[in-house]
C-alpha cells in the first residue's frame, strides 16, 4: 500500500502507458469469447453471411432461445441442476463448517490424526473404477443422488474455513466457555456470525462447482430427463463434431449448420448467465476469503 | 486446569467437537477410503456377477493386468502424451500467473486494477464443456477466426481438430481460463510483503525494475515453491477435464492421456462384457502411486532448496 502511494509521486512513465494498453487488451481478449457467444446466439444464417467478418451484431433473432425453452429435455435438465446445486451447497457448507471447527481447536486430542485422515485423500485416491463401482453398489445407479452424496467433501474448502477460524480472536470464545456455553452454542452464537465472508466464499465455490458438474451423472445416469444441464450441453456440442461431414456435405448443409451453432450458443449462454449474475456480488467475498484463509497455507 | 484431566476426560469434554467431524469422516470412509480397498481389482479379473471381492486373482501371481498394460501400445502413447503435456504446462502455463500478478501489482489506478482483475478471473467459474463451446464457436469453419483468415485470402484451418495445433490450443485455453484465478494467491502473497522493504530500497535509489526483481519476486518465492510442488504432483493427471471435453478421435495421437484412455477403455463400449475394469484399475493405481511419489519427492527437494513445502 505504501508502495503505491509513494510511486504516485512519480510521473507516468513509458512503461505505465505500455502496461495500461497491454492489460486493457488482455482484458478485451479475455472477455471476447463471451461477447461472441452472445452475438452468435442471436444471429442467423442470412446475417452471418451478409458480412465477411461478423463482429458487430446486425440482427436480434431470438428463435434459438424460443427453440431452447420449448425443448422439454433442456427444461428438465435446468431444473435438475438447480435442485442439485441447492442441495449440494447447503449440505456441503454445513458438513465443511462442522468438520473445520474441531480441526481449528489446537488442544483437541486426535486433531492431527483427523486432519491427516482428510489430507491423505487429497493426494491419493482409489481411481476412477473402484469409485464408480461403489456408487453403483450403493444403489445410486440412474438416481440424481449420485450428483449429491459423492460430491459433498472438499478438503480444500475445509482447510480454508479452518484457517479462517484459527485467525478469530480466541479470547471471546474463552470468556463464553467460562460463562458455561458448550461448543455448539459457541459455534452458532459467536463463531459463525463472525464468519460470513468465508461462508459466502465456500458457498460460491460449491454452488459453481455443482452447477458445472457432469462427471458422476455421465457415469451413472441413463435417463435423459435426469441429466444435469452440463451433460445435456455436452451432448449437444459433441453431436455436431462427431457427425462432422465431408467438405461437400458440409457445404450442402451449411444452412442447418450455422443455425445449429446459434442454437448451441443460446444454450451455452443460458448456462453461463446464472454464474455471471452471482459473480460480482460474491467477488468481494471470495478475494477476502482466499486472502484470509489461504495465505497461511 | 486441563492438565489435571486424563485423556479420556478430555475426549469426553470435547464430545461435541468429535460429533461435528463425524459426517465428514463417514463421507471420506465411503467415497475415498472404501475405493482404496477396491483397488485390489487391479490384481483381479473383474467379473460383474462376482463383484470386487469375489472376482478371481489374475494369473502370474496377480500382476497379469500390469503385464497387459505395459504391452499395450495405447498405454505407452498415453503415458508419453501425459508426460509431454504436463511438462509443457510447467513451461507455458506455470509462469503466466506469476508474471500477470507482478504486472497487476504495477498498475497504479486501483479502479482499473479491480476491473481487469474481475475480467481475468471470470473464466475460472465456467465449465470446460462451456469453454469448449466458446472455442469451437470461434475456431470452427464458419467462426470468426476462419472468417478473418478468409478476408486475407488464407485457407481455413481446423485448429481444434488438427494434431499440429491441438496442444497449443490446450495451453492457450487453460491459460485463458485459469490465469486470473491463479493470480489471486500470488497477489495475496505480494500484499503481505512489508512496505518498509520498499521504502528502504527506494531511499537507497533502487529503480522500479529492481524493486520487482530484488524484493517482490524473492518475497513470493515460498508461494511459488508450494504451487510448484502441487503442479509436479499432478504430472500424471495432465488436465483430464479439459482434454476430455476438447479432444476428438482425430487428435488422439497427440492428446490421448492416461485418464482419457482409462475412461474410454472402461466406459466407451456399451457392452458390459467388454469393460476391462481390472486393467483400467491397474492403470489408475499406477497413476496414483507415481503421483504420490512425485508429490513426496518434489516436496522434499523444494523444501531443501527454498525452506518452503506443503507440510
Amino acid at each position: 500500500m505504501a508502495k503505491m502511494k509513494s510511486s504516485k509521486l512519480n510521473h507516468a512513465t513509458g512503461f505505465d502507458v505500455f502496461l495500461y494498453i497491454f492489460m486493457g487488451l488482455l482484458a478485451v481478449l479475455t472477455f471476447f469469447p463471451f461477447y461472441y457467444m452472445v452475438i452468435i446466439s442471436f444471429a442467423n444464417y442470412a446475417a452471418l453471411h451478409a458480412q465477411s467478418v461478423y463482429i458487430l451484431p446486425t440482427v436480434f433473432d431470438t428463435s434459438s432461445y424460443d427453440m431452447m425453452f420449448s425443448n422439454a429435455a433442456f427444461g428438465s435438465s435446468f431444473m435438475v441442476t438447480v435442485f442439485v446445486t441447492l442441495v449440494d451447497t447447503v449440505l456441503s457448507v454445513i458438513i465443511s463448517v462442522a468438520a473445520a471447527y474441531p480441526l481449528s481447536k489446537p488442544g483437541l486430542p486426535g486433531r492431527g490424526l483427523m486432519f491427516n485422515i482428510m489430507l491423505f485423500t487429497m493426494f491419493f485416491s482409489g481411481g476412477m473404477i473402484p469409485g464408480y463401482l461403489i456408487i453403483e453398489q450403493l444403489g445410486m445407479h440412474d438416481s440424481i443422488w449420485c450428483m449429491v452424496w459423492p460430491c459433498l467433501v472438499s478438503q480444500f474448502n475445509v482447510i480454508l474455513i479452518k484457517n479462517y477460524f484459527e485467525d478469530l480472536p480466541a479470547s471471546i470464545e474463552e470468556s463464553a466457555k467460562i460463562d458455561g456455553a458448550n461448543d455448539l452454542t459457541i459455534l452458532f452464537r459467536i463463531v459463525l456470525p463472525m464468519s460470513t465472508p468465508i461462508i459466502a466464499t465456500i458457498a460460491l465455490f460449491v454452488a459453481v462447482g455443482t452447477w458445472n458438474s457432469y462427471w458422476q451423472a455421465m457415469l451413472h445416469i441413463m435417463d435423459n430427463f435426469k441429466f444435469p444441464l452440463q451433460l445435456t450441453l455436452r451432448n449437444m456440442l459433441m453431436s455436431s463434431v462427431n457427425s462432422l461431414p465431408g467438405a461437400a456435405q458440409q457445404f450442402a448443409s451449411q444452412n442447418k449448420k450455422i443455425y445449429s451453432l446459434s442454437f448451441q450458443m443460446a444454450s451455452v449462454t443460458i448456462a453461463t448467465v446464472p454464474i455471471l449474475m452471482v459473480y460480482p456480488f460474491v467477488q468481494k467475498y471470495f478475494t477476502k476469503g482466499i486472502m484470509l484463509g489461504g495465505v497461511k497455507g | 486446569m486441563a492438565g489435571t484431566l486424563t485423556t479420556g476426560q478430555r475426549i469426553w469434554q470435547n464430545k461435541y467437537l468429535y460429533l461435528m467431524f463425524l459426517p465428514m469422516l463417514v463421507l471420506l470412509l465411503i467415497f475415498s477410503y472404501y475405493p482404496m480397498y477396491g483397488v485390489q481389482l487391479a490384481f483381479k479379473d473383474y467379473n460383474l456377477a462376482l463383484g470386487i471381492t469375489g472376482s478371481p486373482w489374475t494369473k502370474n501371481y496377480g500382476i497379469n493386468n500390469f503385464i497387459r498394460i505395459f504391452k499395450n501400445p495405447d498405454f505407452s502413447r498415453a503415458f508419453k502424451n501425459t508426460i509431454e503435456i504436463s511438462l509443457s504446462r510447467l513451461v507455458f502455463e506455470f509462469p503466466v500467473p506469476i508474471i500477470l500478478a507482478l504486472l497487476i501489482n504495477e498498475i497504479r489506478s486501483s479502479k482499473f486494477k479491480r476491473v481487469v482483475q474481475t475480467i481475468y478471473t471470470f473464466p475460472h467459474f465456467i465449465s470446460w464443456i462451456i469453454v469448449y463451446g466458446l472455442f469451437f464457436n470461434i475456431f470452427n469453419s464458419t467462426g470468426i477466426y476462419n472468417q478473418i483468415l478468409g478476408v486475407f485470402g488464407l485457407p481455413s484451418q481446423q485448429i481444434l481438430g488438427d494434431p499440429a495445433t491441438f496442444r497449443p490450443m490446450l495451453y492457450i485455453s487453460d491459460n485463458w481460463k485459469e490465469m486470473g484465478w491463479s493470480t489471486i494467491i500470488y497477489l495475496a502473497s505480494i500484499t503481505g510483503i512489508s512496505p518498509d522493504l520498499y521504502e528502504a530500497a527506494r531511499i537507497d535509489g533502487a529503480s522500479r525494475r529492481q524493486l520487482v526483481f530484488k524484493i517482490t519476486l524473492p518475497c513470493i518465492l515460498g508461494t511459488i515453491a508450494i504451487l510448484f510442488v502441487m503442479s509436479v504432483s499432478g504430472l500424471l493427471s495432465a488436465g483430464f477435464d479439459q482434454i476430455f471435453n476438447m479432444y476428438n478421435a482425430g487428435v488422439y495421437q497427440v492428446a490421448d492421456i492416461l485418464d482419457t484412455l482409462i475412461y474410454r477403455m472402461s466406459f466407451a463400449s456399451t457392452s458390459l462384457g467388454a469393460r476391462q475394469f481390472g486393467v483400467t484399475t491397474a492403470m489408475g493405481l499406477f497413476c496414483s502411486v507415481i503421483g504420490f511419489a512425485l508429490l513426496m519427492g518434489a516436496n522434499s527437494i523444494v523444501k531443501k532448496m527454498t525452506g518452503h513445502g506443503i507440510y
